[in-house]
C-alpha cells in the first residue's frame, strides 16, 4: 500500500528523533559496568534452565529479563557492557513509542512526538533507563501498553488476533516483573467491565492463571497488609513526585500538579465524562503504587528514580487521556499545541540534569567495582572466595562466584590493573579496601630474627612482593594504602598489639608501591634481617 | 427557628467555646514578645505607639497593653488571655456572618464550630499578644463590611468607618495591610472610585509614612527565590491543618484549588469582590515570604491562623450553593460540610492542646525564674538575661526589676510558695538559683575539723536559707543540688567533686524550702561541724 509523502515525512522524522535520543543516551551512559542486582543474575542465572527462568527476584517474577540476560551474557560476556546499555536503551525507546502511539490516537501526531521525546530524554527516570537490569522493568510497562493499545485496536478494528496479541503481550508484562500486575489489574478492569466484555473478558484470565501457576510454585509474598494505613501517603507522594519529577521540579509544584489533575478528574466524574479507559492508566499508577507501598514498607523511596519513571509515563498519558475525554470533540488547536509543546520543552530542560547526574552516578559505582574487579582479577588465587566484593556497591557478589562466572563466560567486567591509578578517588578506594584484605601480619615467635632495630618513618613505601618484619612496642594502629590516600581508607587504621610480625606485600602486575602508615613511629621498629 | 434564636444560640456556643479556650490558657503568664511589650511599652507615648516590632506596626495591641498595664497592672494576665479570645471569636463570627449570607446557617454553623476551635492556628489563639496578629484579619473583615455597606448608601458614614477599620487593620499588625491593597483593588476602576477612593489611600498614605520613618525591612535579596516555595508551602499547610494531617494532602488540596479558580476565572464566574480575601490572604503569603522566607517557618501556627480563615473564607465566596436545588442534594451537601467540620475539630485538636501544653510550660518556667529573682533583686546583675527568644535577649533583670517597680505590680505577686508549685515552675527556679550562685557548692582551702558525721540515709545534706554546710569529699563523687524541684532529677543540676574541702551555701531568702545536696556514694563524704 502506497502512503503519503507526509506519513513519510512523519516517519522520518519520529525515527531520526529515536536515533538521535538513542545515540545520545547511550552517550551519556557509556562508561557503565554492572551494577547491583544484575550481579545475582551474572552469578545465578547464566545457564538456562526452569528454575533460572522462574525463580523470583525480590518477589519478581523475571523471566523475559532473566532470558534476555543469559542471551546477552552469552553474546556480550562480561567484558561488554555496552550490549546491555544498549538493550536499556531500546527498551526504554519501546516504552516512550509506545507511549506516543497511545497519545497519538486522541491529540495527533504532533503531541505524540512531543510526548515521545519528553519520556525519551525523562531525566528523572535516569536508573531504569541507564541500568541495565531495568529492561525487566520497563519491558513490564512496555508490554502493559502494547497490550492496551492492542486492546484498543482490537475493539476500533472489530478483531480478534489484536485480541489475541494483547493477551500475550499482558503475559510478557507479567513475565517481566511484578509491574505487570497493576496491568493485569487495568486490562481486566477494561475487559470485564466495558459493554463488550463478552469479546474480551478472556484477554487477562490466560496472563492470570499463568501468573497464579507460578505464584503457587514459587511466589512469596512481599505486601503486608499492616502497611496499608501508610498506602494513601506514599500514592500522593508517589504521585507528587512523578509530576515533579517530570519536569525536574521540587515535589511541593508536583503536588499542586497533581491536586489540579484531580480537581479536572472530580469535574468529569460529576459531568459523567469520564470512561474507564480514560483512568486506565491512572488506575494502572495507582494500582502500582498501591502494590509498592504495601510491599517496600522497609524502605520509603515513593521517589526513587525507577518508580518515578512509571508514575511520569502513567501521569502524562493518563493526564492527556483525561484532557482528551473533558475537551468538547475537536482537534486541538495550533496554539494550544504549541504551549503543549512549550511545556515539554520545559520538561526537558528542567529534568535534563536529573540524567547527566545519574548517569554520571552510575558510571561512578561501575568505576569503583570495575576497579576492585581488577584487583580480585589480580590477586585470584589468594583473595577470600567468600567475601563480598564491595561490602557497599556490590554486597552481593562475592569474590568466588564472581570468579566462577568470568571462568565461565571467559570474560571479566574488571578495568586493566594498570588503569586502576587512574580511576576516581571512590574506585581506588573500593581497590585500596580489597587490598587491604590480602595483607595479615604474621606474628613471629624468634625474636633473635631482628638483628637490627630501625625506627620508621610514619609512611613507608613498600614494593609489591616485598617483605617486612616490624616488631611492635606498643599496641598502635597502621594502615595499608596503595591507590588512595590513607586517610581516607575505607579500611581505615587498624590496630595492632605488641609484638613481631612479618607483613608480606602480595605481588602483581601493577608496578606502583604500597603505603604502610603508622599511627606512632616511635612505637615500632624494622628489622634488619 | 426565628433569626434572633439563631443569634441566640450562636452567642450561646461562642460563649462555651470561649469559656473551653479559656480555660486552656488557664496559669498562664507573660511569654516571648510580650516581655518587649511589658519593659518598653508601659508608658502612653508616641514613640511607644508608633515604635515598630519586628517590623510590624503595632499600634492597636501596643495601645491595648499599654492601657491594660495601667488598669490591671502586670499581676491579671487573665485580661490578655481573655482579650485573645474574644478577638480570636470576634474573627470567627465574622466569618460565620459572610459565610451565612451566601450558604445559610447550618454551613456557616458547622464552618464556623470549626474556625473557632481550629488547632492550627493555636498559637494566637491562646496567646494574648497574638491581639494584634489577628486584630489586623478582624479589622479586615470589619472594613469588608463597611465597604459593602457604603455600597448601598451615599452618606460618608461607613465609609469613613471602612477607613478607620482600614487604619486599624494597618496599625494591628502586618497581617492587616493587605486591607489597603484589596480595598484599593475593590474600589479602583469602578463607578464608586471618586466618591470611595480615599478609604484605602488614607491608610496607604499613613502607613507608607510609618514605613519611611520606623520600618526596618527583614528581607535579603537573596530571599526572593525562596518567596514561591514559601508561598506554596504556606497555602498547603494552611489546608492541611485545618484537618490536622499530613502537609503532601494540603499540597494536592491547594493544586486542585488553584485549578478551580483558573477555571473560574476562564468562564467569567468570579466578581472583583469574591476575589477580596484571596487577594487578602495571597498578599499576607507574599509579604510574609519576602520578609521571613530565610528564616521564618511556613508552618507556623500564627500564619496558618491567617492561611486557614484566607482559604475557607475564599472558597465560601468563590461557591454558589444555588445548583443544589434539589432538597436532597442540599441536605447532602449539609452533611458533607458537617462531617467535615468535624473532622477538622477531631483532626486539629491536638494542636490545640500542643499549644496549650507550651504557653502553660514556658509561663510556668518563667514564674519560676521571676520568683528568685525577685527575691533576690539585690544581689542579681542587671544585666542578666532572663529571657530568650532563641538566641536573642528579650528580658534582662534590670528591665524587669525597673518595670514592677514602675507599675507597682509583678506577674508572680500572687505566688504563694515555690515548694507546692508545678515541676516545672520548680525546676526553673533551681536552675536559676544555681546559675546565679545563690545556691552554690564551693571548693575551699580552709581546714575543716570535726568531720565525722556522713550524709543521711538518703546520701543528703540539707542547707537553710542564708546558712552553709561543709563537707569533705575523699574519693570523686557526683553531687546533686535541689531546693524545689525532684532530689532524683540526676542529669540537670549534677556536679562532679573530686577529693577535697566544700562548703555548700544557700543565701537568704523568703522563697521557702532549703537546699538538698545528695551525694552518689555517702561514704565518701564526712559532713564538718
Amino acid at each position: 500500500m502506497l502512503r503519503s509523502s507526509k506519513f513519510y515525512a512523519k516517519l522520518f522524522v519520529s525515527s531520526s528523533c529515536a536515533l538521535v535520543i538513542a545515540m545520545y543516551l547511550m552517550y551519556l551512559g557509556r562508561g557503565n559496568n554492572f551494577f547491583f542486582d544484575e550481579w545475582m543474575f551474572v552469578t545465578s542465572r547464566r545457564g538456562l534452565s526452569v528454575d533460572a527462568l522462574l525463580s523470583p527476584h525480590n518477589g519478581h517474577l523475571s523471566a523475559l529479563p532473566a532470558l534476555a540476560f543469559m542471551v546477552l551474557l552469552k553474546i556480550f560476556g562480561l567484558d561488554h557492557y555496552e550490549g546491555f546499555r544498549f538493550a536499556a536503551v531500546i527498551v526504554h525507546l519501546l516504552v516512550a513509542l509506545m507511549a506516543s502511539l497511545l497519545i497519538r490516537k486522541n491529540h495527533g501526531w504532533s503531541i505524540g512526538i512531543t510526548v515521545f521525546v519528553v519520556i525519551g530524554l525523562m531525566g528523572a527516570g535516569w536508573q531504569n533507563i541507564f541500568w541495565g537490569f531495568q529492561i525487566g522493568f520497563m519491558g513490564s510497562l512496555f508490554f502493559f501498553l502494547l497490550s492496551l493499545y492492542l486492546l484498543d485496536l482490537g475493539r476500533t478494528q472489530k478483531g480478534s488476533i489484536s485480541f489475541v496479541l494483547s493477551s500475550m503481550s499482558l503475559a510478557c508484562s507479567l513475565l517481566c516483573a511484578g509491574l505487570g500486575v497493576a496491568g493485569l489489574a487495568v486490562i481486566a478492569m477494561l475487559c470485564l467491565f466495558s459493554v463488550d466484555r463478552q469479546r474480551t473478558w478472556w484477554i487477562p484470565v490466560g496472563p492470570a492463571v499463568m501468573y497464579a501457576m507460578w505464584y503457587l510454585k514459587y511466589g512469596t509474598s512481599q505486601a503486608k497488609l499492616s502497611a496499608i494505613d501508610g498506602v494513601p501517603l506514599y500514592a500522593s507522594e508517589s504521585a507528587s513526585g512523578s509530576a515533579a519529577g517530570l519536569f525536574g521540579v521540587d515535589r511541593i509544584w508536583g503536588a499542586l500538579l497533581v491536586g489540579a489533575l484531580f480537581y479536572f478528574g472530580a469535574r468529569l466524574v460529576i459531568r459523567r465524562r469520564l470512561t474507564l479507559r480514560s483512568v486506565a492508566l491512572i488506575a494502572f499508577a495507582l494500582v502500582f503504587w498501591t502494590m509498592v507501598g504495601l510491599s517496600r514498607t522497609a524502605v520509603w523511596e515513593p521517589n526513587a528514580s525507577r518508580y518515578l519513571y512509571v508514575g511520569i509515563v502513567a501521569l502524562a498519558v493518563g493526564g492527556l487521556d483525561i484532557v482528551h475525554v473533558g475537551r468538547a470533540a475537536g482537534p486541538l488547536s495550533s496554539s494550544r499545541k504549541a504551549g503543549m509543546v512549550f511545556v515539554a520543552v520545559l520538561a526537558v530542560w528542567g529534568s535534563h540534569a536529573s540524567l547527566v547526574q545519574g548517569a554520571a552516578w552510575l558510571k561512578n559505582e561501575g568505576d569503583i567495582v570495575g576497579a576492585e574487579l581488577a584487583v580480585v582479577m589480580m590477586h585470584r588465587e589468594t583473595i577470600d572466595p567468600l567475601m563480598a566484593v564491595d561490602p557497599v556497591h556490590s554486597f552481593m557478589l562475592p569474590v568466588g562466584a564472581y570468579l566462577a562466572a568470568v571462568d565461565d563466560l571467559g570474560s571479566s567486567a574488571a578495568i586493566d590493573p594498570q588503569q586502576i591509578v587512574n580511576t576516581s578517588e571512590q574506585a581506588r578506594l573500593g581497590a585500596d579496601l580489597l587490598l587491604n584484605s590480602l595483607v595479615v601480619p604474621q606474628t613471629m615467635s624468634d625474636p633473635a630474627i631482628c638483628q637490627v632495630e630501625n625506627q620508621p618513618e610514619s609512611r613507608m613505601q613498600l614494593t609489591p612482593g616485598s617483605t617486612v618484619v616490624v616488631k611492635i612496642l606498643q599496641a598502635t594502629t597502621f594502615g595499608i594504602s596503595r591507590f588512595a590516600p590513607q586517610e581516607t581508607s575505607r579500611a581505615g587504621m587498624r590496630s595492632i598489639e605488641p609484638g613481631l610480625y612479618q607483613i608480606d606485600i602480595p605481588d602483581d602486575v601493577v608496578d606502583v608501591p604500597w603505603t604502610l602508615t603508622l599511627e606512632i613511629p616511635t612505637d615500632v621498629r624494622i628489622c634488619d634481617m | 427557628m426565628s433569626a434572633r434564636l439563631k443569634w441566640f444560640g450562636v452567642g450561646l456556643v461562642s460563649l462555651l467555646v470561649g469559656i473551653y479556650l479559656f480555660s486552656l490558657t488557664a496559669h498562664n503568664t507573660f511569654t516571648f514578645d510580650e516581655w518587649m511589650f511589658f519593659t518598653d511599652r508601659r508608658e502612653l507615648s508616641f514613640h511607644t505607639l508608633v515604635a515598630g516590632h519586628n517590623g510590624h506596626l503595632s499600634i492597636v495591641p501596643a495601645f491595648i497593653y499599654i492601657l491594660s498595664f495601667k488598669i490591671f497592672g502586670y499581676d491579671h494576665y487573665e485580661v490578655f488571655r481573655l482579650l485573645a479570645v474574644i478577638v480570636h471569636l470576634a474573627v470567627v463570627l465574622l466569618a460565620v456572618d459572610r459565610i451565612r449570607r451566601r450558604h445559610g446557617w447550618w454551613i456557616a454553623a458547622a464552618i464556623g464550630l470549626a474556625l473557632a476551635l481550629m488547632g492550627g492556628g493555636g498559637e494566637n489563639i491562646l496567646w494574648g499578644f497574638q491581639i494584634g496578629f489577628m486584630g489586623g484579619l478582624l479589622f479586615f473583615l470589619i472594613a469588608l463590611r463597611c465597604y459593602e455597606r457604603s455600597l448601598e448608601t451615599t452618606n460618608l458614614t461607613w465609609p469613613l468607618l471602612t477607613m478607620i477599620a482600614v487604619c486599624l487593620s494597618v496599625g494591628s499588625a502586618g497581617t492587616g495591610i493587605g486591607s489597603i491593597l484589596v480595598l484599593f483593588f475593590l474600589t479602583i476602576r469602578t463607578p464608586q472610585w471618586k466618591r470611595l477612593w480615599w478609604v484605602s489611600v488614607v491608610p496607604g498614605v499613613m502607613y507608607a509614612a510609618w514605613y519611611a520613618r520606623y520600618a526596618g525591612s527583614d528581607n535579603t535579596s537573596s530571599a526572593i527565590r525562596a518567596i514561591p516555595t514559601f508561598v506554596a508551602n504556606s497555602a498547603s499547610y494552611s489546608i492541611s491543618e485545618i484537618f490536622g494531617v499530613d502537609h503532601i494532602w494540603g499540597l494536592l488540596m491547594i493544586g486542585a484549588l488553584i485549578a478551580y479558580f483558573i477555571h473560574l476565572v476562564n468562564t467569567h464566574k468570579i466578581s472583583r469582590n469574591s476575589l477580596a480575601i484571596p487577594v487578602f490572604v495571597l498578599f499576607f503569603w507574599f509579604a510574609t515570604a519576602y520578609g521571613r522566607a530565610l528564616f521564618g517557618h511556613p508552618e507556623s501556627s500564627r500564619y496558618l491562623y491567617i492561611g486557614v480563615f484566607g482559604i475557607i473564607m475564599s472558597v465560601s465566596e468563590s461557591v454558589t450553593s444555588t445548583q443544589w436545588t434539589k432538597t436532597r442534594a442540599a441536605k447532602m451537601v449539609k452533611i458533607g460540610v458537617a462531617i467535615l467540620s468535624a473532622l477538622a475539630i477531631w483532626g486539629s485538636h491536638s494542636q490545640m492542646k500542643f499549644w496549650s501544653d507550651i504557653h502553660l510550660s514556658l509561663s510556668q518556667t518563667a514564674v519560676g525564674q521571676l520568683s528568685v529573682v525577685e527575691a533576690h533583686r539585690e544581689n542579681i546583675d542587671p544585666a542578666t538575661i532572663i529571657q530568650t527568644i532563641g538566641p536573642a535577649p528579650v528580658l534582662l533583670a534590670g528591665d524587669y526589676l525597673v518595670a514592677i517597680d514602675s507599675v507597682g505590680s509583678s506577674p508572680v505577686q500572687n505566688v504563694r510558695e515555690l515548694v507546692s508549685a508545678p515541676a516545672q515552675t520548680r525546676l526553673a527556679a533551681d536552675d536559676v538559683l544555681i546559675s546565679l550562685g545563690i545556691m552554690t557548692i564551693v571548693g575551699t582551702e580552709e581546714q575543716f575539723t570535726n568531720c565525722e558525721s556522713q550524709p543521711d540515709t538518703e546520701n543528703s545534706i540539707s542547707v537553710e536559707p542564708g546558712g552553709q554546710s561543709r563537707f569533705v569529699v575523699t574519693e570523686e563523687v557526683t553531687a546533686t543540688m535541689a531546693r524545689f524541684f525532684d532530689l532524683y532529677s540526676r542529669g540537670f543540676n549534677d556536679r562532679v567533686l573530686q577529693p577535697g574541702n566544700y562548703v555548700a551555701i544557700l543565701q537568704a531568702d523568703s522563697l521557702g524550702g532549703s537546699l538538698h545536696v545528695q551525694f552518689s556514694d555517702s561514704s565518701s563524704v564526712m559532713i564538718c561541724e
